[in-house]
């Protein structure tokens, strides 16, 4: 599994801008004040932690734009749709449940990428994600549609692979 | 009258975040194994918590921010928690619903554990 990593100059400074940026959240009612204490804190703690954040650096920013724009709309359409699938389900005298556990394929290749993917899945409808193995995720499926790996992988990961495959570029 | 809406706006979230938890607790109760039980406590609980701390956001709104935040951290964490339930549950022996079919997971964790 190969991973472009950025320089640690790089890495750095996003690791500075993130924990600026969660200090104002934080501390919310800005004050010019905090703000100075948080741009030093943030200096010292990202020199202790960068190594640790991230491997690609800055190029997360443009991420989070798309996590924002994209990813985020697409998201809560499904989360509320799998709500109405459970609610339909727990409603429903008969109870049509038809559980199993399935397995997809994907063709991500980082392993952030595969962790979004994994947990994506887990609030789309009727899916929760069990484990992980290289290509392979596997599945619980509360109405199973297809046990064929192909047709599964489009019918559950389809929309979000996508997204997600021009956000880790 | 913007304060007004968006007051409103926060009742109607946290009706309906708590109408889903309800579900969610329902779901919990009514399904048969822990695995559909995971799936209903998940989704539910994540669409009634966030729908809940954004409408309280909205109500009183000097905390509007850290509610966003919290619904962030949230919406991050609860699916990896899942997760972890279901894939321990199953490696500690817990049997799927005797309906579950097909069960690929099974040929996996007996491979996993022949090679040990």
């Amino acid at each position: 599994m190969e991973r472009a990593e950025a320089s640690s100059i790089n890495r750095y400074f996003y690791a500075v801008v993130l924990y600026f940026f969660l200090w104002i959240i934080l501390t919310y009612p800005f004050s010019i004040q905090e703000w100075e204490a948080g741009a030093a804190i943030a200096f010292i703690a990202a020199l202790l932690s960068y190594r640790e954040l991230s491997v690609s650096g800055l190029k997360n920013i443009k991420r989070i734009g798309i996590l924002l724009f994209w990813y985020l709309p697409v998201f809560i359409r499904e989360l509320i749709k799998a709500n109405l699938h459970v609610a339909g389900i727990v409603l429903n005298p008969k109870m049509p449940i038809k559980p199993g556990f399935v397995k997809i394929k994907t063709n991500l290749k980082s392993p952030v990428a595969r962790v979004w993917l994994a947990n994506s899945i887990t609030l789309t409808p009727g899916t929760l994600s069990v484990d992980i193995e290289d290509q392979y995720i596997y599945i619980h499926w509360i109405t199973v549609g297809s046990t064929d790996v192909e047709h599964a992988s489009e019918e559950i990961a389809g929309s979000f692979e996508k997204i997600l495959e021009v956000m880790f570029k | 009258m913007i304060d007004l809406i968006l007051g409103w706006t926060g009742v109607v979230l946290v009706f309906i975040g708590v109408f889903f938890l309800f579900l969610g607790a329902l779901g919990v109760f009514r399904l048969p194994d822990l695995f559909n039980r995971l799936q209903a406590g998940t989704k539910a609980t994540t669409l009634g918590v966030v729908s809940t701390t954004i409408g309280v956001g909205l109500i009183a709104k000097g905390w509007l921010i850290f509610s966003l935040a919290l619904a962030i951290f949230l919406l991050m964490t609860n699916p990896i928690s899942s997760h972890a339930l279901g894939r321990a549950s199953y490696r500690a022996g817990v049997k799927p619903y005797k309906g579950t079919n097909p069960d690929l997971y099974a040929e996996k964790v007996k491979k996993e554990s022949d090679q040990k």
